[in-house]
């Protein structure tokens, strides 16, 4: 028992891993994009994609991707048994994680602390993860730990964890996500806003910077559409959806400051509950408003460079009604989190609207073809100096995500995101455009296999 | 506020890493050399908050001689401007070079609320790097104290924040303007001086003299702001007080 409480806290202390407490299995621990989870879980539990003779078992045992936090059992090539133990957070927050920092931010409209100055923490990080040394020891605790690995949807030379300091390794590329903008819900729309089916590169650049005294027209191109102003409802800088969003949807500078809306004032939008983060649809106190929360007359906030944690709170935030406002919301999203604005998610019922991008809706065909250039590339990173076990673990989890993309494949052209048919993910082999596997730049022709 | 230190002191002690905090907006000091070296150094000083006091602040840890030595060599030319920009929300500030000024339209009248949003969205790399750099000071804020830069830095907007060191020395008047009004239709208020900046390259110091306390952003909105006007005028004063 001595012994027992001298490991345990050991493992607390870090001092010892609860790979070698455990003596059984090794234990890879997994974080950054929520928008990869879905994939990485596809990839651990399809065949033999990452584990050599498929997933021996999984936490939760109903799990099916949907969640951040999960582990799968299985053996790895060079390594053996291995638990991948996965807590997605985002994925600069994953960047940092591998890279053993923790990234804060303060806040300008802070009531919960001193503005400009008190730090607080993402949401999420540090990562943590589930506690137990085996699958049957999980019990659905989870405590913070190292990281192991990193999923990012971007690559480092874009992050606030620099390579020039923190030097990751790099697993590589696995895919092509996606992202589409979207269009706020309004009971009654007046005619700028049924005009407002396009975002043009040039207006949500000037948007970003003017903030919801853009007006309308700069979409539209109609001059009548100046009463109606434009308000961009978004991410904050730890998502790399809006490093996506910034480089390849606005062309705006990765560090600019940007002026972004939610609903609410006050500690509505920063609860007591959860200083420091951005929150939709809650009271003061931290309880949810339910469906009141999607009702027309919402408090127009601006939160300037904050926003939203993840992209659901973004989802909700375009499906209140905002019928009055004299400003049109237009939100940036993945593909999943995009469906669900769309698809009357909500409790009220409430539908947003997909929109083209320079004229184009999102779709398989037109990212292969070049024609629609808002895409990123989904990285895996490890540690500066892998553990040997990190180094097979995330090569086995690279190539297996790369072979389950790969099955996938692209849905064929006359599809596109309005039929719900395109893939959050796409297979690099099918890319017919490539920017080189930098972050940022107009996507140019390459060869079959040569992105 | 305990917790957090708190949980800084557990991190480090689980080996987790070092919390690093993000400051999106803080203030910056910007040299560059667009007759010479052509390279900028540029230094996060932190928080605008820091400009809510009366008193006189050594900012000098944030120097870096070498860094300088770096972009301007050891025997800087006369070319080597300095400038400061800083936001934390809504309100922005900027230097008035006693140097060699060329500030366009300040210190007088008040900006435009879309030339303070162009300011306040400027957020140049902090480091040492080449002027032509995308991102940078000389690109965002000003390439010289004698050319704005393209439309969208700060220069061309707010004015040009840059003045030219003399004997190695410069003194920077720092102005505020905050923007406020409605979402639909932001206003900017007119500059108001809050203190002034000391650069000193013989003793590798920087000094805040604050003149004037003014006021961190407030938990408002825009339509609170309409709304209750007077109400927010009011917590700024016991805010400033308090910090003060």
């Amino acid at each position: 028992m001595k012994i027992n409480k001298l490991t345990s806290a050991l493992v607390t202390l870090g001092i010892i891993s609860l790979a070698s407490a455990a003596q059984a299995q090794t234990i890879i621990y997994l974080t950054g994009s929520t928008a990869a989870r879905q994939q990485v879980f596809n990839a651990l539990t399809t065949g033999n994609q990452v584990f050599t003779a498929g997933f021996t078992g999984k936490y939760p045992a109903a799990e099916t991707g949907s969640d951040n936090t999960f582990a799968v059992e299985g053996n790895v090539a060079g390594v053996g048994d291995t638990i991948y133990n996965c807590n997605f957070t985002g994925s600069e927050a994953g960047i940092a994680a591998v890279a053993g920092q923790t990234l804060s931010q303060t806040l300008p409209n802070d009531l919960n602390g001193v503005p400009g100055t008190t730090a607080w923490p993402l949401p999420g990080a540090p990562a943590s993860y589930l506690t137990g040394a085996t699958l049957g020891a999980m019990t659905g605790a989870t405590a913070q730990h190292a990281s192991d690995l990193a999923m990012a949807d971007t690559s480092q030379a874009v992050s606030r964890t620099s390579p020039t300091a923190y030097p990751l390794h790099s697993f590589g590329i696995v895919g092509v996500i996606p992202f589409t903008f979207v269009k706020a819900y309004d009971s009654a729309p007046d005619a700028a806003n049924g005009r407002l089916t396009n975002v043009p590169v040039n207006a949500v650049y000037n948007n970003l910077i003017q903030g919801a005294s853009f007006n309308a027209n700069n979409y539209t191109g109609n001059a009548a559409d100046v009463s109606d102003g434009v308000a961009i409802v978004g991410r904050n800088f730890g998502s790399g959806t809006r490093a996506n969003f910034l480089l390849n949807g606005a062309l705006f500078p990765i560090r600019g400051n940007v002026t972004q809306f939610a609903f609410g004032t006050g500690n509505t939008l920063y609860p007591t509950t959860a200083p420091g983060v951005l929150t939709f649809g809650t009271t003061a106190a931290g309880v949810s408003l339910g469906a009141a929360a999607y009702n027309a007359g919402q408090n127009l906030y601006s939160v300037a460079n904050d926003g939203f944690d993840g992209g659901s709170s973004v989802a909700k935030t375009l499906e209140v009604d905002w019928n009055g406002q004299g400003v049109i919301g237009i939100g940036y999203l993945g593909l999943g989190d995009a469906k669900n604005a769309v698809t009357a998610h909500d409790i009220a019922g409430h539908n947003a609207t997909y929109l083209t991008y320079d004229g184009v809706y999102e779709s398989d065909a037109a990212v292969i073809s070049g024609s629609y250039p808002y895409w990123g590339t989904e990285n895996l990173y490890g540690q500066i100096t892998p553990s040997a076990a990190a180094l097979s673990a995330g090569a086995a989890l690279q190539s297996g995500i790369v072979a389950n993309v790969a099955t996938l494949g692209a849905q064929a052209a006359g599809n596109d995101v309005r039929n719900g048919d395109s893939r959050t993910i796409l297979p690099t082999s099918v890319m017919q455009v490539t920017r080189s596997h930098a972050d940022s730049g107009f996507p140019v022709q390459c060869a079959a296999g040569a992105f | 506020m305990k917790s957090q230190l708190y949980k800084a002191v557990l991190l480090t002690a689980l080996g987790l890493g070092a919390l690093t905090t993000v400051q999106a907006q803080d203030a910056l000091l910007g040299f560059n050399d667009a007759g010479g070296t052509a390279n900028d150094y540029v230094i996060d000083i932190g928080s605008i908050n820091q400009f809510t006091t009366t008193a006189t602040i050594d900012l000098s840890s944030a120097f870096s001689a070498s860094s300088f030595t770096t972009a301007f060599g050891s025997t800087p030319d006369a070319n080597v401007a300095a400038g400061l920009v800083g936001s934390l929300g809504n309100t922005f500030i900027t230097s008035f070079a006693g140097g060699t000024p060329n500030l366009g339209n300040l210190p007088s009248g008040s900006p435009s609320a879309s030339q303070l949003n162009v300011s306040l969205s400027v957020n140049p790399t902090a480091g040492v790097y080449a002027s032509a750099t995308p991102n940078g000071w000389s690109t965002e804020v000003a390439p010289s104290t004698t050319s704005g830069g393209t439309a969208g830095t700060v220069a061309s907007n707010t004015g040009n924040p840059m003045g030219t060191l003399t004997g190695g020395t410069i003194t920077m008047a720092l102005y505020e303007s905050i923007k406020g009004g409605t979402v639909r239709n932001p206003t900017a208020s007119a500059w108001t001086e809050v203190g002034t900046l000391n650069f000193n390259l013989n003793t590798d110091s920087i000094l805040y003299t604050g003149i004037n306390v003014t006021a961190v952003p407030e938990p408002t909105t825009y339509g609170l702001l309409a709304g209750f006007g007077l109400l927010v005028v009011s917590l700024r004063t016991k805010l400033s007080r308090k910090q003060a």
